[in-house]
């Protein structure tokens, strides 16, 4: 796009990385916490955890292109991955 | 991002949009085509059309002979029984052990001999190059169709919350007008079948979970990550039972006639047999499971199926999975493969999927466009739009232009070519890269290049019929009733008498223009 300034572009880099990397971090540990956490049997709940990851990804893709900040883009990624990640590390293994 | 949440989606669906979209392009549109995957491939296969049409039970009898000969050791047999989709029938297995490497043979039902055909990918280069860009390293390609995918539910989503007036603009439609008849086209085609792209490229990314969202399986599987497939697919209480210890016997003595006419009594006839499964042939206790036709069934991998003891021929307990989100996914395999739709269905489908295809082309020219229009005259066409503007045509004209070349290769090239399946692919790769060079190497207007490459495209159309006709090999009997050749002869003359008046009309609009200016300025005078 012509007449984009260097901090416009830094900050789609930004929320790209943010949107494609973070978003996908999310998604991959909300999926395994759905897959431990649902009653059904152990196939049921890896696939409904599955079925689920796709939604939930796209949301987070769009909303790292809808906040109003960059820093909140990342904030709301990041805090809910390391935290998950972390209580994940300390429970299961 | 700055501005209201619409104007940063509009912003999202543009870029997302022309960085995906000449991938989707390719996906979409082979996509349509795979749902006559069988019938491409029967066409490309004129020998087998002159086999009779044999009833699936004897078919499996003299299937299950045939692999007693070729596989007699084999882990499981499976067997795609003939259809009015395929005379021939499929064959694989999976050498000793569980373990064992999967093999396949198309076999003529009536001789149980190799079903002799010339060597051709047929419909399965369109459906390899739909899910995994044909040709790629390992699961490159399936990844990059799986980004693709994510991107075009992106694109959906963000293109739905751009259009303010989604149900009033449905209604309008301005032809001849620029860009904002491109724009016209792209939200009626992208509104008219909305819920079909949104299920097709969820389905679509849901089949390959396992490759992009394994993190579920990781969790819970571990390292036993092939478990969850048979749990999928087999019912606890069938799985409990197919794990009993094991002696050797012989294959010929399983009870295959009375367990066929078994199933053929609870179906309603044997014509009703879809495929037949063999765990463990050589072994006892060997497992028969007999499969409908798909038919009548959304749940594409567990619908109705019957098990029964090989060598006793008692029934078993119901071997599918029918739970829950087992039975979801079957679904979901279903939605997206359409085996279960009659032909006319498919036809529908497959004109729906080409929609797709329209609405992401007119996305592509749109982008392209609207750029051109910025750019003053007498001043350098950038360099970006130059590169947009002519991989649009590579990929919008070049592809069909490719896809009627390889159709046309397959008549063509001599019966004994050597490698003649890797050559037809070549051809199309081939047709393609000649597009490319078309569209970047000719100095001459972006209008010309698109009038010429769809000219070429009505002219290789034409040309798959004519080529039928002269260079069939395999003569005619047998062949001539089935509706195969007429089908795709008359798709191919369809499509190039199309294009021939569409080419006439707008060569006719033109002038008819000017007239109709100078006669406003008469009537003014």
């Amino acid at each position: 796009m012509a007449g984009v300034s260097s901090r416009e572009r830094w900050m789609i880099a930004s929320r790209s990385l943010a949107a494609i990397v973070g978003g996908y971090a999310l998604t991959a540990e909300s999926v395994m916490w759905l897959a431990r956490l649902l009653p059904e049997p152990r196939v049921d709940a890896v696939l409904l955890a599955s079925f689920l990851s796709y939604p939930l990804y796209l949301v987070v893709i769009l909303w790292a292109f809808i906040a109003r900040r960059t820093g909140w883009v990342w904030g709301s990624i990041l805090i809910p991955v390391v935290l998950m990640t972390l209580a994940r590390l300390m429970w299961w293994s | 991002m700055k501005g209201s949440v619409r104007q940063s989606m509009a912003w999202l669906h543009r870029w997302v949009g022309l960085l995906i979209g000449w991938v989707l392009f390719v996906i979409f549109t082979l996509g349509s085509l795979t749902y006559f995957k069988s019938e491409i491939t029967a066409w490309m296969q004129p020998e087998l059309l002159s086999i009779p049409r044999v009833d699936p039970a004897v078919a499996a009898e003299v299937g299950a002979r045939a692999l007693t000969q070729m596989a007699p050791d084999a882990e499981r047999w499976y067997l795609a029984l003939p259809s009015e989709r395929s005379r021939a029938m499929l064959a694989y297995w999976q050498g000793a052990g569980p373990q064992g490497g999967f093999h396949q043979a198309w076999i003529d039902p009536v001789t149980g001999g190799p079903a002799m055909a010339r060597d051709t990918l047929g419909g399965e280069f369109f459906y390899q190059m739909h899910y995994e860009l044909y040709g790629l390293p390992g699961v490159t390609g399936r990844i990059i169709v799986g980004i693709a995918a994510m991107a075009m539910l992106v694109a959906l989503v963000s293109g739905v919350i751009t259009h303010r007036k989604i149900f009033q603009d449905f209604f309008t439609l301005r032809l001849f007008r620029g860009m904002r008849s491109w724009l016209d086209m792209h939200n009626v085609t992208a509104v008219v079948a909305l819920p079909f792209y949104l299920v097709i490229t969820y389905t679509g990314l849901m089949i390959f979970f396992y490759l992009y969202m394994p993190w579920g399986i990781m969790a819970r599987y571990g390292v036993d990550a092939g478990k969850l497939f048979d749990e999928i697919q087999r019912s606890p209480a069938f799985m409990a039972r197919s794990t009993a210890h094991a002696t050797n016997h012989d294959p010929s003595s399983i009870l295959l006639l009375q367990i066929l006419a078994q199933s053929g009594r609870v179906w309603g006839g044997t014509g009703e047999l879809g495929a037949l499964e063999i765990v463990r042939p050589a072994q006892h206790p060997a497992t028969v499971i007999v499969s409908r036709r798909p038919h009548i069934m959304l749940n594409d991998r567990m619908g109705a199926s019957l098990a029964f003891d090989a060598a006793s021929g008692q029934s078993l307990p119901n071997p599918a999975n029918t739970h829950g989100m087992a039975y979801a996914a079957g679904v979901m395999y279903g939605l997206h493969e359409a085996h279960f739709a009659s032909l006319p269905l498919r036809g529908l489908l497959c004109l729906t999927g080409l929609l797709g295809s329209a609405m992401i082309a007119t996305g592509l020219i749109l982008w392209s466009g609207k750029r051109l229009a910025r750019v003053q005259e007498g001043v350098r066409i950038p360099l970006g739009y130059r590169l947009v503007s002519g991989l649009n045509v590579t990929v919008i004209a070049g592809l069909p232009l490719s896809i009627a070349a390889y159709l046309c290769l397959n008549r063509i090239l001599p019966l004994d070519w050597p490698a003649r399946a890797t050559w037809e692919v070549g051809g199309f790769l081939g047709v393609w890269l000649l597009a490319l060079l078309h569209a970047f190497v000719r100095r001459i207007p972006q209008g010309q290049i698109w009038r010429e490459q769809v000219l070429l495209i009505g002219l290789m159309c034409a040309a798959i019929p004519i080529s039928d006709v002269l260079f069939n090999h395999v003569g005619w009997q047998g062949a001539i009733g089935s509706g195969v050749l007429w089908g795709v002869d008359g798709v191919a003359l369809g499509v190039a008498l199309m294009i021939a008046g569409g080419v006439r009309a707008l060569a006719r609009r033109r002038p008819q223009g000017r007239v109709n200016v100078m006669r406003r300025q008469k009537q003014v005078s």
